[in-house]
């Protein structure tokens, strides 16, 4: 048997209840819960929690988990609001996903040119003439950032010619 | 709104990323009234107030807090530099 984090989040159709009201069930809940390593959120018409069960696949410590949340809200007079979530997964899975950054590297033109070691300048030529590097995830006034890994995968990809490149001419307005 | 900072109330692990949060994502957090459970705010009002535990817990329950933090739009761990 393995350990699964199982979360199941309702929402309301309609809200009957008040803020204060689905705070204080909420706080229940988290009572209730802590046996199970629980975790609760509640509030704007919503509600979800997270338990930790012990099954011998996903599927079955979602119905587990999902059974032992739904009774437990029950209890503390929670809205039975329909479900629009359930998931399990195996904790240390879920622990190594939340050892991983959810913000992507990102670099700017000098730091893209160290990585393919180049001018900065001779970044910003591939990005006009060369099809296969990489879009900009975003442009700022100030300049470009691409995603970190893209610029290094391009790194990877691209065959260099040697001697000067072609000049890039601006199109004529 | 402006935020409390968390203290003693909560675990210091929890205490590191809530710090975070407010400080880095516009997220706040709200000390407990009463004797309910501190909470943290989304900085995206769609999301519900996550509640804080009061108490040390295992490390599952730290890892299920953490995850429902990234479910609903917090960055941790902070991002590489």
């Amino acid at each position: 048997m393995d350990w699964f984090s199982v979360h199941l989040a309702t929402r309301a159709p309609e809200s009957r209840i008040s803020e204060a009201e689905l705070d204080v069930a909420g706080d229940r809940l988290m009572d209730l819960l802590a046996a199970h390593d629980g975790v609760v959120s509640a509030g704007g018409g919503a509600w979800s929690a997270t338990v930790s069960v012990q099954a011998e696949q996903a599927r079955s410590a979602a119905d587990i988990g999902g059974a032992l949340i739904e009774a437990q809200a029950a209890e503390v007079g929670l809205p039975g609001w329909p479900v629009v979530r359930l998931e399990a997964v195996r904790q240390d899975v879920l622990h190594a996903e939340n050892e991983r950054p959810t913000l992507p590297a990102l670099v700017s033109a000098p730091e893209a040119a160290e990585i393919l070691g180049v001018s900065a300048q001779r970044v910003h030529e591939l990005a006009a003439a060369n099809p296969r590097f990489p879009e900009a995830a975003y442009e700022l006034r100030t300049g470009k950032l691409w995603l970190r890994d893209a610029v290094v995968a391009f790194g990877r990809r691209w065959e260099r010619r040697p001697g000067r490149p072609r000049k890039v001419t601006a199109p004529v307005r | 709104m402006l935020s409390d900072r968390p203290g003693r109330e909560v675990p210091k692990d929890y205490r590191e990323v809530i710090a975070y949060l407010i400080d880095s994502q516009g997220w706040t957090y709200q000390k407990p009234r009463g004797g309910g459970y501190p909470q943290l705010r989304p900085a995206d009002p769609v999301h519900p107030p996550i509640k804080v535990p009061k108490t040390p817990s295992s490390q599952r329950t730290f890892s299920n807090w953490l995850a429902d933090i990234r479910r609903k739009g917090g960055h941790w761990p902070p991002a590489r530099r």
